[in-house]
C-alpha cells in the first residue's frame, strides 16, 4: 500500500512538472532543444519509473506506532519553530529550550537536559561565533 | 618519475601549518563521525560543507579537511561494529560479522589493532592507486565530448540504481526527482526562468548544500528519533590494543586480496565501499575459510573487509576527481562541496590546478599516517564516546546542521527547506528509495542538460548524436547492463548477505 502511495505520487509530480514544462516560453530560439524538452524527458523518467511500485509494489516498511508519530511530529514542529524563531529571538534564547526539548524526548530527565541545553547553547555559540568567528543571531537581548 | 616530481609539490602544499592541521582536526571529527552509530560518513561530511564553505577556507583547505574527514570515518566505522555489534557505518557491517565475536572473546583490543592497521592497508595502496589511475582517467576522459559526457552521466544513474539499490525503478524515480530538483531556477542557456512559481527565493535554483543536509542529517535524527533509545550502550573492556606479529602476519594476505578487490570497487560508479568490504570479505572466506571459523571471530574476517572498504574510499575518489561522476553517496557529497566551491571536476581539474590535485592526494598519505597514529594509541578516547547517550549527541548534531546552513545566508526561508528535505528524505528512506541519485540528480542535473543540448547544437537537432561515436555507444551499453544484471546478481548478493547474517546470528 505504501509504495502504491508513493507511486501515485509521482506519477502526479511527473504530470505536473510535464505540465509545468510547456508553460515555459523561450524568448526567441537559441538551441535546437529549448528549455521545455529536457523537463519533459525527466517528468517523463520519473512517471516511468513511478510505474513500477504502481504494478508491484515492495512489502510495506515498519511504520512507526501511533505514539511514535507523535514523537516524530512534535519533533518536526520543534525543528520548524526554531527555524523561525532564530532570528527574532536571538541563538541563545531560541537554542536552550529546542535542545532541552530534544535531549528530554531523546530520554534525558527533565533537569539534566534543561542543563544540556544551555551547556550546548553555549558551546556552540563559543565554537561558532568566538572560535569560527561566524555571525548568530543576536535578537532583541543582544544575545 | 614526473608523478612523483608532482607529489613532492603536492606535499609542499599539503605540510604547510594550516593543512596539517586541518587535515589533523578532519582525521579526529571523522574518525568521531564514523564510529558514532547513526552519523554516516555522508551525513558527517555533509554538516560539515556549509561549515567549510563560510569559513571561507581556500578550496585546497576545504578539500583536505573534507577528505581527511572522509578517510577518518572509514577507519572510525569500524570501531562500533567490533565493540558493540553496530556497524558506525554501512560499509562497516561486515566487520561486525568476525569483529565482535572477536570482542567476546576478550580480544577487542586486538581486533580494534588489527583492523586499524588493515585499514592502513587498504587507504594506502588506494591512494597509490589514485595517484596512479587518475591522471590515466583523466587524459582519457580528455576525449569525451558533450554526447560522451550526457552517456557518461546516464551509465551513473544506471550503475547506482542497479549495483546499489535493491529495486532499480526506485532508484530511477529517485534520479529523476534529483533532475526535477535541479532544473528549478534560471535556465542556463536562455536565462528563463522555469519551475519558480513566482518566487524569488527560487530563481536561483535550489541550493544544493540546504537540500543534502536536509535529505541526509535531518532525516538521520528523524529515524533516530523513530527508536529512540534512552540509554548509552555499554562498551566491553578493550584488553590491550597490541596485535602478536604472528597474527599480523596471517592476516597480510587477507589485507592485500582486501584492497584489491575493494579498490577496484570503488571505482566503478555507483558501487563504493559498501560492496568493497561485501567482496572482500565473501572471497576471503571462500579462499581461506577452512574450518570455519569466519563468523566465529576469525582475525582475517576482519582484516579482509577493513582493507576493502578503506580501499574503496580512495578508489571512489578517482571518478569523483576525474570525470565529475561520484561513485558513492560520500563521494557525491565531496562533489558539492567542489560546487560550492565553484571548482568544475573533470580532466581539466588535472591540468589546471595541479596543486589542488597533488596536494589532496598528499594530504591523503599524510592523514593515513595520522589515523594510524589515532587509531592504535588513542582509540580508547573514541572508545569513551561511544558511551555518550543519544539524548546528547543527536541535538547536538541536529544543532550544528542548522547552524552550517544558517551560517550560508542568515535567513529562516534555507531553514524551513533544510527540513522539508529532511521530511521528505525520511519518508523515502523509509520507502526504501534511495537518497544518492538524488543528490546525484541535483548535482549533475544542470550539466547533464547542458551536455545534451550541446551535443544536439553541434549535430543541429539529429538525437542519433547521442549514440554516434564508439565511446558513447559502449558508455551507453555499460549503462544498459548496470541497471539490468542487478535484477539477477543483485538478487544473489543480497540472498547471500542475507545468509552470512543469519548464520551469524
Amino acid at each position: 500500500m505504501s509504495d502504491r502511495i508513493l507511486g501515485i505520487c509521482a506519477l502526479l509530480f511527473a504530470l505536473g512538472f510535464v505540465f509545468e514544462a510547456r508553460r515555459i516560453s523561450a524568448p526567441f530560439l537559441v538551441d535546437p532543444l529549448g528549455p521545455q524538452t529536457f523537463p519533459m524527458l525527466v517528468g517523463g523518467l520519473i512517471g516511468a519509473a513511478a510505474l513500477w511500485p504502481l504494478v508491484r509494489p515492495d512489502p510495506a516498511p515498519a511504520w512507526p506506532a501511533p505514539g511514535r508519530i507523535g514523537e516524530l511530529v512534535a519533533a518536526f514542529a520543534a525543528m520548524v519553530l526554531y527555524a523561525l524563531a532564530l532570528r527574532p529571538l536571538g541563538f541563545l534564547l531560541a537554542t536552550v529550550p529546542f535542545a532541552a526539548f530534544l535531549a528530554w524526548r531523546l530520554g534525558g530527565g527533565p533537569g539534566a537536559s534543561l542543563l544540556f541545553g544551555l551547556l550546548v547553547a553555549l558551546l556552540l555559540r563559543f565554537v561558532f561565533a568566538s572560535l569560527l568567528g561566524l555571525s548568530l543571531p543576536s535578537g532583541p537581548l543582544g544575545f | 618519475m614526473d608523478i612523483l616530481a608532482l607529489l613532492g609539490q603536492g606535499f609542499l602544499v599539503a605540510l604547510s601549518p594550516a593543512h596539517i592541521a586541518l587535515a589533523l582536526l578532519g582525521c579526529v571529527l571523522g574518525t568521531l563521525i564514523g564510529a558514532l552509530p547513526g552519523l554516516g560518513p555522508a551525513n558527517g561530511v555533509a554538516i560539515l560543507i556549509p561549515l567549510a564553505f563560510s569559513l571561507g577556507l581556500t578550496p585546497t583547505a576545504s578539500l583536505i579537511l573534507l577528505t581527511s574527514v572522509y578517510y577518518g570515518a572509514m577507519y572510525g566505522g569500524r570501531i562500533s561494529s567490533i565493540l558493540l555489534n553496530i556497524p558506525g557505518d554501512e560499509p562497516a557491517l561486515m566487520t561486525t560479522l568476525d569483529g565482535y565475536p572477536l570482542a567476546r572473546q576478550g580480544r577487542a583490543g586486538e581486533a580494534l589493532a588489527l583492523s586499524a592497521v588493515a585499514s592502513f592497508i587498504g587507504a594506502l595502496f588506494a591512494t597509490v592507486g589514485l595517484m596512479l589511475f587518475a591522471p590515466l582517467l583523466a587524459r582519457f576522459a580528455l576525449l569525451f565530448g558533450p554526447a560522451e559526457y550526457f552517456a557518461l552521466y546516464g551509465l551513473a544513474f544506471a550503475a547506482l540504481g542497479g549495483i546499489a539499490g535493491r529495486n532499480p525503478a526506485k532508484a530511477l524515480l529517485a534520479a529523476g526527482l534529483g533532475l526535477a530538483l535541479a532544473l528549478v531556477g534560471y535556465d542556463t542557456t536562455t536565462g528563463v526562468p522555469r519551475y519558480t512559481f513566482g518566487l524569488m527565493e527560487l530563481f536561483e535554483g535550489i541550493d544544493f548544500l540546504i537540500a543534502i543536509v536536509g535529505l541526509f542529517a535531518v532525516s538521520e535524527v528523524l529515524l533516530f528519533l523513530e527508536h529512540a533509545r534512552g540509554r548509552a550502550p555499554r562498551v566491553p573492556a578493550l584488553g590491550r590494543i597490541t596485535v602478536p606479529l604472528r597474527v599480523l602476519r596471517r592476516c597480510l594476505p587477507a589485507s592485500l586480496r582486501g584492497t584489491l578487490l575493494g579498490f577496484f570497487a570503488g571505482i566503478l560508479p555507483g558501487a563504493g565501499a559498501s560492496l568493497g568490504s561485501f567482496l572482500a570479505y565473501t572471497l576471503e572466506k571462500r579462499v581461506s575459510d577452512r574450518t570455519g571459523s569466519f563468523g566465529r571471530g576469525d582475525p582475517r574476517g576482519v582484516a579482509a573487509p577493513e582493507a576493502g572498504n578503506n580501499a574503496a574510499a580512495g578508489g571512489a575518489l578517482i571518478p569523483m576527481l576525474t570525470l565529475g561522476v561520484p561513485g558513492s553517496g560520500t563521494t557525491a557529497v565531496l562533489l558539492a562541496l567542489l560546487m560550492a566551491l565553484g571548482i568544475t571536476p573533470g580532466p581539466l581539474l588535472f591540468a589546471e590546478k595541479p596543486e589542488l590535485v597533488w596536494g589532496l592526494v598528499a594530504a591523503l598519505f599524510f592523514a593515513n599516517v595520522v589515523l594510524l597514529a589515532l587509531n592504535l594509541p588513542l582509540v580508547g578516547l573514541f572508545v569513551r564516546l561511544l558511551a555518550l547517550p543519544a539524548w546528547i549527541l543527536m541535538p547536538t548534531v541536529t544543532l550544528v546542521a542548522f547552524l552550517g546552513i544558517y551560517s550560508i545566508s542568515n535567513n529562516s526561508f534555507d531553514l524551513l527547506v533544510m527540513l522539508a528535505f529532511g521530511a521528505l528524505g525520511y519518508l523515502l528512506r523509509k520507502l526504501d528509495v534511495p537518497l544518492v541519485p538524488i543528490i546525484l540528480g541535483i548535482l549533475l542535473g544542470n550539466e547533464m542538460e547542458d551536455n545534451l543540448r550541446r551535443a544536439l547544437l553541434i549535430s543541429d537537432g539529429d538525437w542519433g548524436v547521442l549514440v554516434q561515436s564508439p565511446l558513447a555507444k559502449g558508455l551507453w551499453l555499460a549503462a544498459a547492463a548496470a541497471l539490468l544484471a542487478p535484477l539477477v546478481l543483485g538478487r544473489l548478493v543480497e540472498r547471500r548477505r542475507r545468509a552470512l547474517f543469519e548464520r551469524g546470528s
